[in-house]
């Protein structure tokens, strides 16, 4: 469990795409493991290509940083 | 090989010539053959470009079974995609919608840009790694399929192999090269559907000829007669009819709509209405235009689809439903007509029947041309084996 995992399901069911790019983005900020920073990021990417977010530039930066992503 | 139809006395001259046979209006076998000669196989009605007025629209079209994707890029560019996502082959859209970025697939969240390039593959190299040496994204693009845009149908070419769009219709488009104009399409009141229980084809037949006119739409009788029509019949390639006597519609404060620029004088009272083979169904006058794509459905159902169009981006909102109103009567008028000829064509000793030599000229052009192209499909095949 992850401390927004709620939420994370709310705006699953909602198809919130930007809420769902905010929130796996924060978990993979908050996150101390780079595999799981690397998961909840490749999620963040995801829902932001889909809607288009602002922050769609720097997650894919971090991807690509640690290998994830071309 | 046995082929499925006797196509030989389709062939005859107009006077002595048979219609087409039953089975290709109620037969699957046949309906599956004409889909891959006339449809697959040809530049076919697809919807109209109006259908996705903004970037990112995006229409999911399931045309003959295929499922498709009509979508208007980023850079405003209409493209025809196989709604088919290339990891395993699940569907991508399910409504028409708005694409915002990307469009991810439901399934494993492939993403493409809505130019179909292939932008993300999640976890694709395991859990948290996009990217694996085997997975090229450059190749993994959606399917485009060959498409074109004339007066804001859009046309595709599913197998690819149709000569070029202006090689293929150059006839036509010669015959109507002054109404290349700018055209507007006017908008939610101007369109409307059709379901009909009958083999598209039909539909095709009737909109073609004009000796129907007098019997089925004689609320035209009163200005239009039948001998101020002509037969157009251009064989291997389109066939309709013409009037004489077009009269601009008015509305209750005398207002008309404007008229496409420059025309000749003869489009004052004129107007002409071409069956575009294999689907496509064009009427133009010198102040409104309109196209129906029609979209089979079955060998005995079919969809409608009608448009209109003006020469201005801006019309008396009155006279435009006016008018969309009056072309919906005539075209419901012909419903019973089509539905009742495919109801026919389950009478086993119908033998296709015969043609008027003075006024089914257009009618027998088409079938000229359905023979023809279905012959040329079957040679084909005969040839591989």
């Amino acid at each position: 469990m992850i401390p927004a995992d709620q939420d994370l399901l709310s705006a699953h069911a909602a198809g919130d795409t930007s809420r769902l790019c905010v929130l796996y983005h924060q978990a993979a900020l908050a996150s101390d493991d780079i595999d799981a920073a690397c998961f909840y990021a490749t999620h963040a990417y995801v829902f932001a290509l889909e809607c288009d977010h602002p922050s769609r530039s720097e997650i894919h930066a971090f991807l690509i940083k640690h290998g994830r992503e071309e | 090989m046995a082929h499925l139809t006797d196509l030989s006395r389709v062939k005859k001259p107009l006077g002595t010539a048979n219609g087409l046979p039953n089975a290709h209006y109620i037969d699957p076998a046949v309906f599956a053959e004409e889909r891959d000669a006339l449809l697959f196989g040809q530049w076919a009605g697809l919807a109209v470009a109006a259908d996705v007025p903004e970037a990112g629209d995006a229409k999911p079209i399931t045309f003959m079974g295929m499922p498709l994707l009509l979508l208007r890029d980023r850079n405003d560019q209409v493209r025809v995609f196989q709604n088919t996502c290339r990891h395993r082959g699940m569907i991508l859209v399910e409504e028409p919608r708005k694409i915002e970025g990307a469009i991810r697939c439901p399934y494993h969240s492939w993403c493409y840009s809505t130019e179909g390039k292939l932008v993300s593959t999640p976890h694709v190299g395991g859990p948290g790694q996009n990217t694996h040496p085997d997975v090229d994204r450059s190749t993994l693009g959606l399917l485009e399929i060959r498409s074109h845009i004339w007066r804001d149908v859009v046309y595709v070419n599913v197998d690819g192999r149709a000569p070029e769009f202006e090689v293929a219709m150059k006839p036509l488009m010669e015959r109507w090269a002054e109404f290349e104009r700018p055209l507007y399409h006017g908008g939610a009141d101007s369109k409307f559907v059709l379901s009909v229980k009958s083999n598209w084809k039909l539909a095709v037949e009737n909109y073609c000829e004009s000796y129907h006119l007098p019997w089925v739409h004689p609320g035209l009788n009163s200005y239009s007669r039948l001998e101020d029509h002509y037969n157009i019949e251009e064989y291997g390639a389109y066939s309709g009819q013409g009037t004489l006597v077009y009269r601009q519609l008015e509305g209750s404060n005398g207002a008309k709509f404007a008229d496409f620029k420059d025309l000749d004088a003869k489009w004052d009272t004129a107007a002409e209405y071409l069956s575009v083979y294999p689907n496509v169904l064009l009427g133009v006058h010198r102040d409104h235009a309109f196209a129906i794509v029609l979209v089979p459905k079955g060998p005995e159902e079919t969809e409608e689809n009608i448009h209109l169009y003006y020469a201005t981006p801006e019309t008396d909102a009155e006279l435009r439903a006016k008018n969309t109103e009056q072309w919906k009567v005539v075209f419901e008028e012909d419903i019973f007509v089509v539905e009742g000829m495919q109801r026919g064509r389950h009478g086993v000793n119908f033998d296709g029947g015969r043609f008027s030599p003075a006024m089914d000229g257009p009618t027998h052009c088409f079938h000229d041309w359905v023979a023809g192209k279905v012959s040329e499909r079957r040679a084909m095949a005969n040839a591989a084996e």
